[in-house]
């Protein structure tokens, strides 16, 4: 019997950025360490993050180097995983896994109630599952937020020989990365939404499109497929349904779902006008289910819990919980599973601590690089959607991102519009010409020659891009920028040539 | 469906978005990117609107109507965002007059007075001139894809693509941009030059290059196309006396829009500095121009004492099947009444005259029996020895669209023609097998019981031979014949059965074999079989080659039949034809035109008078053709050109093109459709009829006609078929499909719905019987010929035009094993020998062909291709045997001379 | 090329034919895709060598010429902007002595920049070739850019 000591170090993405490879190449050697490669639980601070047994649950060592070996092998100065305030205080639910099981240990998954929501699904049959769903006001995460049950719905109502289920893996928002997560750390509990959802549908075949920059991701989710398949789980009504991993190739606006259908047809990924939506005609013109990962990945508990638990989680038009995750100069940069209804304020402070060290409070932008800005004055808004439409926000995929007193309120504008003029799909007028347009203004006002007829040219091109534009990509793009002017005007009216 | 739009009540129908339905009721939403022939697109955002009880501005263009919607399209803010997107547009144009004429338009009517982006970015300066017939201009363009779409949704050839993404996306045709040669795309890409993307473009980026030299013209007219039987319908731009663009007419029914390269762009040998502008008569070896009046008074002199010395059958026509309706009957008529006899034909007999018999056989009547909007509504379209995507171009484009919308393809050809890789299923047979085949397929239905009972008995008779037949063509004895896999032929047979309505449109490759008659019973008989005649979206649908082969035969220029397909010796006719022409009707067949050579050989036919037909070039046998014309007295030639056969003339009439007169061409369809004098002749030059009408009044007949609008009336009083037709009821864009019985009569777009002219229609048992020759150890190899798309049969007109930069010879396809096998590489020099003689033609390896089979045009003169061929023809129609011929190859120049150099391009 | 095209190509074919997926196999391959090549990606996809170019200048991840031997992308999203990554670029265009989009003289390294890479809690990120580094500063650059030979 092997007298190796169990150490848990994570595996995921991020972690292993922050040093965890290193360590499992450094302590590879060792006889005495028996390492299992598990999720990560987000809280990125801290890692890379090594934890062992103890009979009162896990002990963790935080941001370990390959010299605290002898430490950890000798027990000392662990803390209690239960004790971690980052992670105590949150809600785990679709993240409940995070950081306990290995990710492609299927056995593991269903040990911790995996794959009953499948169960129940199959047992109860396509028009209770929606209704399921339906009672569960379920909203989709990818940043739409719509009701999901209507969208299945309306797939499973359409008449094709093929229908299809698309899991939405292009994560494109920075500052999110949530999704990767999922595929890295908990690959069957999507699978197992997207086989809920094509049964509900009827749909014969899966995608997940996954962006290039997550090799890691793909190479995950490929290995549990495999796994899945040779487990007989690929299969509906005794007809096949496999999924396939296709990688995009580096286009933001792919993540936009009709974009991202014409890009999984092998095409220019440009957006399609809607209607007819994916949900009527989609891949290859067929009924298409997209979702987002994290929708896909909330699916299973509201099936085995029910869509009444769900509904009783999180406020009056946002159920459930939401994964937040924190980026810039955030003290305690991480990932965040809560109900809706927390104020802005307490995320930042009760999980992200504060600012990081040397750092002051500037402004924090929420729905990636499409949100809007909010400056300290505005920290008390709750996190949840009906609250940021109202404010002409979005809370989108969930991420927040802090910048700090050092930032450039006219070169972060700027940055922003050119992220815009770089990926604009280029098919509609407001977007293509617009976002440049935007950009060549800011970049005249850095530059030290913009007017302040050049400001309200850029307030006119805003309202134009907000309406006008074709898809979200153009129609959000003035968000970010306009609501720096609103909060720092000063800072672009002393760059104004006079 | 009811809506109101800007406080009018609207009514839309269920496909209409907000954009079209506000169109149809006469308003006007500003839109650039937008067409009724594209899907919804929805880039320009132009066509924004309000619409109640609804956030957001949401697009008209993309926008479904709802019963009930409240629609805004005109308001403060709608214009305020319209004038600021137009101003984006211009910020990247080129400053002041260069812009587009559109932008400027919207930008003053939406008070659009200066633009606010100083000095920004703007597009590239790239000007792609390398088509013949268009240029593109990537500093006007607002890259609003419409050409993109246009080649993807309406042709089909996907030649261009936007190219890169944001800002710098912009429309390249092929992939010559990546590689930096910006002006070469056009002529490096696959594009056919159909026109549709010019004639989408909002801006004039891209532009015809005769508009860009000539100006936009300054009136148009309505006409029909006078090559293929499409019988596509054009609006023809005249500018100072001169045709400057033809642009197909939205409302053209079998068109709708669209065209080809041919029509659109290929009229400019109507001022080729080598057309015909005077009589011209042979003097020894040379040419004397003639007055019009000596011309005339020349015919007439001859035929009268020809007619007088030798009797009637010393005298022949072959009337034009390019010319019009009521030529073509003039030409019937002045033969009947003037000579007395029937000893006139068209080129329908080289043609689909093996159509006519196989389908007057079985269905009692030798047309269309459906329409070409039919195709949209076909669950399966067969395409059979037919090419459409390069012989009828728009009805190609409509298959491939039909295709997109998710229509099953089965083509049954042995070339890998377009269509054919498009297919689901491809039977590449061998040249000759059709009857085989399609008996084979018969087999199937029958083993698998995909017969429709219920058709069978009640519409047709003869079903019990026909089982008798086929029960012997088993999948592995049709494939024995045929070469096609046996799994092909049951697929092809159950999904030609079972798809809800199955279309067949057939071509030459039915038609011109030893047993062309019987291939297209055969063809008949699985219709026939399978209830898929008489019903929306099925049928037995010719492809009927020339601009107005149809017509010219539907109108009596058959040896066999009076005008609307009546025997000769119907009394009622008779009585009638006395009475309104004066003269009895002779009632003995004619001549057939391969009777004709016999006869001129034979020293019997003495004078033959040959309007708009290249028989020196384009009937088989060539050697015999020449043998035949040089026998005669008096060659009377009537064209456009000095053809191949005016050469051999002793008198040469020049032609009224088909801009240059009034008249009606039929249609594959039996559309009947108006063509308009656009432009006058050269000077003094009379159109046919008029000629015709000048002869007869010599030879002591006169045919007086004001306009030929009175010729069509006297077509209609003589033939039941057309007793609805006059030209007033032409006036409408959708003309007339014939029959049209009566002048309440609303034409027939779908023939035999209730029953067949003989009450049931026949199944006609046929057996295979193999074609006139076989491979042998001299002549190995089988020799098909057909067209191309860019070149239109002798090539008189299309070798005078642009077209030329495009294609500039024949070329001989062989497949890479033979071309291996014999050392041959592209652009090489072969000699084609056959039993009757040889050709010299450069060769090409093909993926077109299989082993051992070749494929050649016909378009080029010197190729003298028809040399070859033998006189072998269908045994009932006279239909020649143009598509099988065995051949051998022979190396003209040693191994290693450079290839000549030359343009061609394979439509695959 | 001609044969090496058509065999990756022929591992790939689908139906229908999907030019993004046989581009991405392609450019895995031979590291990026030739143009030389379009005719032939065209005829082994039965698509139209428009569509081709149209899908390969679409996507920022398709090269047409070939990158260095490693390639180093410094993520440009908002965490890592918020964190300084506008400062390593600038570090390592010096260094590099190349602009973004450039290959670095002896071919070793192509310097790009990419959004989010999903390390926005452990950011700024550079990915070199497949790897992720995190939390970098620019002093810690020269030692990671000696592991890469
Ligand atoms: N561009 C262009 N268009 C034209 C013309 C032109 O010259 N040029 N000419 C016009 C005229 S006059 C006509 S009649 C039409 C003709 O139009 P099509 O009927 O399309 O003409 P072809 O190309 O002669 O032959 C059609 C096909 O028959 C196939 N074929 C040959 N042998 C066989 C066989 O044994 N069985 C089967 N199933 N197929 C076979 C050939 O491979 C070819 O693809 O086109 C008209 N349109
Ligand atoms: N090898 C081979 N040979 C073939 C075929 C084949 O498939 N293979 N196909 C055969 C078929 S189907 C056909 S229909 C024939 C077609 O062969 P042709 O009928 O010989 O050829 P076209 O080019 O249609 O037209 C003949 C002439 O009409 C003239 N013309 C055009 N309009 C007018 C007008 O308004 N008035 C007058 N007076 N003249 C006019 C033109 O200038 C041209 O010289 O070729 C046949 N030959
Ligand atoms: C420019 C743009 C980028 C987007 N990127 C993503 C993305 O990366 N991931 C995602 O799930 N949804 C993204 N979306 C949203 C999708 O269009 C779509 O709404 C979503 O995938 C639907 O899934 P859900 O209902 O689960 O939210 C994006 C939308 C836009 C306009
Ligand atoms: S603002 Fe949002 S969180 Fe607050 S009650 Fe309304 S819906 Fe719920
Ligand atoms: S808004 Fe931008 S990304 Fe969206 S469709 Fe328009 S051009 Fe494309
Ligand atoms: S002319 Fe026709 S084929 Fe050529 S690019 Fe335009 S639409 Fe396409
Ligand atoms: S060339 Fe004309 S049709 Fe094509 S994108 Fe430009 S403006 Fe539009
Ligand atoms: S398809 Fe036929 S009728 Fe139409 S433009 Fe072309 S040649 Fe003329
Ligand atoms: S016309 Fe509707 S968006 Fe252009
Ligand atoms: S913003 Fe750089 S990794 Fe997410
Ligand atoms: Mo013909």
């Amino acid at each position: 019997m092997s007298t190796a000591t169990r150490l848990y170090l994570s595996n995921d993405t991020s972690a292993r950025a922050a040093g965890a490879g290193v360590l499992a190449d450094a302590w590879s050697e060792h006889p005495e360490v028996q390492l299992i490669r598990i999720s990560s639980r987000g809280a990125f601070f801290l890692e890379p993050m090594v934890e062992r047994d103890s009979p009162a649950g896990r002990v963790a060592w935080f941001n370990v180097t390959a010299q605290d070996l002898p430490l950890i092998l000798s027990g000392t100065d662990g803390t209690p995983v239960r004790s971690i305030p980052f992670l105590a205080q949150q809600t785990r639910f679709t993240f409940a896994n995070f950081g306990e099981t290995e990710p492609l240990a299927l056995d593991e998954y269903q040990a911790r109630g995996g794959l009953s929501g499948l169960e129940t699904a199959l047992r109860i049959g396509p028009d209770a599952i929606i209704e399921e769903l339906r009672v569960s006001q379920l909203r989709g995460r990818g940043g739409a937020a719509f009701p999901v049950w209507n969208k299945w719905k309306v797939a499973q109502q359409a008449r094709a020989d093929d229908k299809y289920v698309v899991a939405n893996a292009d994560e494109g928002d920075a500052g999110t990365y949530c999704d990767r997560m999922i595929l890295e750390g908990d690959p069957f509990r999507l699978l197992e939404g997207m086989l809920i959802c094509a049964r509900a549908i009827g749909a014969g075949r899966g995608y997940v499109y996954c962006r290039q920059e997550y090799p890691a991701a793909a190479k995950t989710l490929r290995a549990a497929i495999q796994k899945a398949d040779e487990a007989e789980l690929l299969e509906l009504d005794g007809e096949p349904f496999p999924i396939e991993v296709v990688e995009g190739a580096g286009s933001y606006v792919c993540g936009e779902e009709t974009a991202l259908l014409e890009s999984l047809e092998g095409k220019r990924g440009v957006v399609r006008a809607r209607p007819p939506y994916p949900a009527q005609s989609g891949l290859y013109g067929r009924p298409t289910i997209v979702s987002n990962v994290l929708t896909f990945a909330s699916i299973p508990n509201i099936l085995s819990r029910g869509g009444a638990w769900h509904a009783a989680l999180g406020t009056k038009q946002s159920r459930g919980t939401m994964a937040l995750q924190l980026g810039g100069r955030v003290k305690h940069p991480g990932l965040v599973e809560v109900p809706f209804g927390l104020s802005l304020h307490q995320v930042l402070e009760q999980f992200g601590g504060g600012m990081a060290p040397g750092s002051r409070f500037k402004a924090v932008q929420v729905g990636g690089p499409l949100g809007s800005l909010f400056p300290a004055s505005q920290m008390d808004i709750p996190i949840c959607y009906d609250a940021f439409a109202k404010a002409g926000a979005v809370l989108g995929h969930g991420g927040i991102v802090v910048y700090d007193h050092e930032t450039d309120m006219v070169d972060l504008a700027r940055h922003f519009m050119a992220f815009t003029a770089d990926e604009s799909c280029g098919k509609c007028t407001p977007c293509r010409i617009g976002s440049v347009r935007g950009r060549e203004i800011l970049e005249r006002i850095q530059s030290g020659s913009g007017t302040i007829e050049d400001l309200a040219l850029l307030h006119d091109l805003g309202d134009t891009m907000k309406v006008a534009s074709l898809c979200a990509l153009g129609g959000r793009a003035p968000y970010p920028v306009l609501t720096a002017i609103e909060h720092f005007p000063a800072e672009f009216r002393s760059k104004l040539r006079t | 469906m009811k809506l109101e739009i800007n406080g009018r009540p609207v009514l839309a129908s269920p496909g209409d978005t907000i954009y079209s339905a506000a169109k149809k009721a006469g308003i006007a939403i500003p839109g650039l990117c937008s067409s009724d022939d594209l899907a919804p697109f929805g880039s320009c955002r132009l066509c924004l609107c309000e619409v109640e009880g609804q956030s957001g501005l949401p697009a008209s263009c993309t926008t479904p109507v709802r019963e009930g919607m409240v629609v805004h399209t005109e308001s403060e803010r709608l214009n305020r965002l319209r004038r600021n997107i137009v101003e984006l547009y211009l910020s990247e144009q080129p400053a002041g007059d260069r812009a587009p004429e559109s932008l400027q338009w919207l930008a003053k009517s939406l008070g659009l007075r200066q633009v606010r982006y100083p000095q920004p970015s703007h597009r590239q300066d790239v000007v792609d001139r390398s088509n013949p017939f268009f240029t593109f201009d990537n500093a006007a363009c607002i890259s609003c894809a419409r050409c993109v779409r246009a080649c993807d949704e309406i042709q089909g050839t996907h030649a261009l693509t936007m190219l890169h993404r944001g800002f710098a996306s912009r429309p390249v045709a092929g992939a010559a941009s990546l590689t930096g040669e910006e002006a070469a795309g056009f002529a490096s890409s696959n594009c056919v030059s159909c026109g549709a993307c010019v004639k989408e473009c909002p801006t004039g980026a891209l532009m015809e290059k005769t508009v860009a030299e000539q100006g936009p013209p300054e009136r148009t007219v309505r006409t029909t196309c006078a090559y293929c039987g499409v019988g596509c319908a054009f609006d023809a731009g005249v500018g100072d006396g001169t045709v400057v663009n033809m642009v197909p007419a939205d409302d053209g029914p079998s068109n709708q829009g669209h065209a080809c390269m041919k029509g659109r762009f290929g009229w400019t040998y109507n001022y080729a500095p080598d057309r015909l502008r005077v009589p011209l008569l042979r003097q020894g070896n040379q040419w004397v121009e003639m007055s019009w009046p000596d011309a005339l008074d020349r015919i007439a002199h001859e035929w009268v004492r020809l007619r007088d010395t030798y009797g009637p059958d010393a005298l022949a026509t072959i009337s034009s099947s390019r010319g019009t309706n009521e030529e073509n009957y003039l030409f019937g008529k002045f033969m009947r009444c003037v000579v007395g006899s029937n000893h006139i034909d068209n080129c329908a007999r080289v043609c689909h005259s093996a159509t006519v018999t196989g389908m007057m056989d079985t269905i009692g009547a030798s047309a269309a029996t459906n329409s070409i909007q039919d195709l949209d509504l076909a669950k399966l379209v067969l395409v059979v020895g037919a090419n459409p995507t390069e012989s009828h171009p728009v009805v190609g484009a409509r298959i491939k669209q039909a295709v997109r919308r998710g229509a099953a393809l089965i083509v049954i050809d042995p070339r890998r023609t377009e269509l054919a890789r498009l297919a689901d299923l491809h039977l590449q047979l061998h040249p000759g097998t059709n009857v085989a085949l399609l008996n084979g397929l018969g087999h199937i239905l029958i083993q698998e019981g995909l017969i429709d009972q219920d058709y069978v008995r009640d519409r047709t008779q003869g079903f019990e031979e026909w089982v008798k037949v086929v029960e012997s063509c088993t999948p592995e004895t049709t494939s024995k014949v045929t070469g096609v896999p046996a799994h092909l032929i049951a697929e092809a047979a159950r999904r030609y059965a079972t798809s809800g309505g199955s279309m067949a449109v057939h071509g030459l490759g039915m038609t011109e074999h030893r047993w062309g008659s019987h291939g297209v019973m055969a063809l008949v008989n699985l219709a026939l079989a399978t209830g898929n005649i008489g019903k929306p979206g099925t049928g037995i649908n010719p492809l009927r080659g020339q601009n107005n082969v149809q017509g010219a035969s539907d109108v009596g220029c058959l040896p066999t039949f009076f005008a609307g397909y009546q025997p000769f010796d119907n009394p009622e006719l008779a009585a009638a034809h006395l009475a309104i022409t004066g003269r009895p009707l002779p009632t003995t067949r004619g001549m057939k035109t391969p009777d004709m050579w016999d006869a001129a050989i034979a020293g019997t036919l003495k004078s033959l008078w040959i309007i708009g037909y290249d028989v020196a070039q384009t009937d088989p046998n060539l050697k015999k053709v020449h043998a035949a014309l040089k026998s005669l007295e008096f060659l009377i030639v009537q064209d456009l050109f000095l053809s191949e056969t005016a050469k051999l003339a002793h008198l040469v009439i020049p032609g009224a093109s088909f801009l240059e007169k009034d008249g009606t061409f039929t249609n594959l369809e039996r559309r009947i459709q108006r063509i308009r004098k656009a432009v006058e002749p050269p000077a003094g030059v009379l159109p046919d009829w008029q000629v015709v009408c000048e002869v007869s009044a010599r030879m002591g007949y006169p045919m007086w006609y004001g306009h030929p609008s009175a010729i069509m009336d006297e077509i209609a009083q003589l033939a039941p078929m057309f007793a609805g037709v006059s030209y007033d009821r032409l006036e409408a864009p959708e003309g007339l499909q014939w029959p049209v019985p009566s002048k309440e009569h609303p034409g027939t777009s779908l023939m035999h719905e209730h029953s067949f002219p003989k009450g049931k229609a026949q199944f006609v048992a046929v057996d295979y019987l193999p074609p006139g020759e076989s491979p042998t150890e001299t002549y190995p190899l089988v020799l098909i010929t057909g067209r191309i798309l860019q070149h239109y049969n002798c090539g008189a007109q299309t070798r005078r035009t642009g077209i030329m930069q495009v294609v500039d010879t024949d070329v001989l396809e062989i497949h890479a094993r033979d071309a291996a096998q014999l050392d041959l590489h592209d652009g090489e020099i072969v000699r084609l020998v056959s039993a009757r003689g040889e050709a010299r033609l450069p060769v090409m390896v093909s993926d077109r062909v299989q082993p051992g089979e070749l494929f050649t045009s016909f378009h080029f003169p010197h190729t003298d291709l028809n040399v070859l061929l033998s006189s072998s023809a269908d045994e009932s129609s006279k239909c020649p045997e143009y598509k099988v011929s065995t051949v051998r190859i022979e190396k003209v120049l040693p191994a290693g001379t450079p290839a000549t150099p030359m343009r061609v391009m394979l439509i695959t | 090329m001609h044969e090496q095209v058509k065999s990756i190509l022929a591992k790939v074919r689908s139906e229908p034919s999907n030019i993004l997926k046989a581009l991405l196999a392609l450019q895995e391959q031979l590291g990026h895709v030739p143009t030389e090549a379009v005719p032939d990606i065209a005829h082994a996809l039965g698509v139209t060598t428009a569509q081709v170019a149209g899908v390969l200048s679409y996507y920022p991840d398709l090269r047409l010429t070939a990158p260095g031997r490693h390639l180093i992308r410094v993520c440009m999203g908002e965490s890592c902007y918020a964190n300084g990554c506008g400062r390593l670029l600038r570090e390592l265009q010096d260094r590099l002595r190349v602009d973004v989009g450039e290959t670095a003289a002896g071919g070793k390294f192509t310097l790009d920049t990419m959004s989010c890479a999903g390390n926005c809690a452990v950011s700024p990120t550079v990915m070199i070739d497949r790897d992720l580094h995190g939390r970098l500063l620019p002093s810690q650059l020269d030692t990671l850019l000696e592991r890469y030979k």
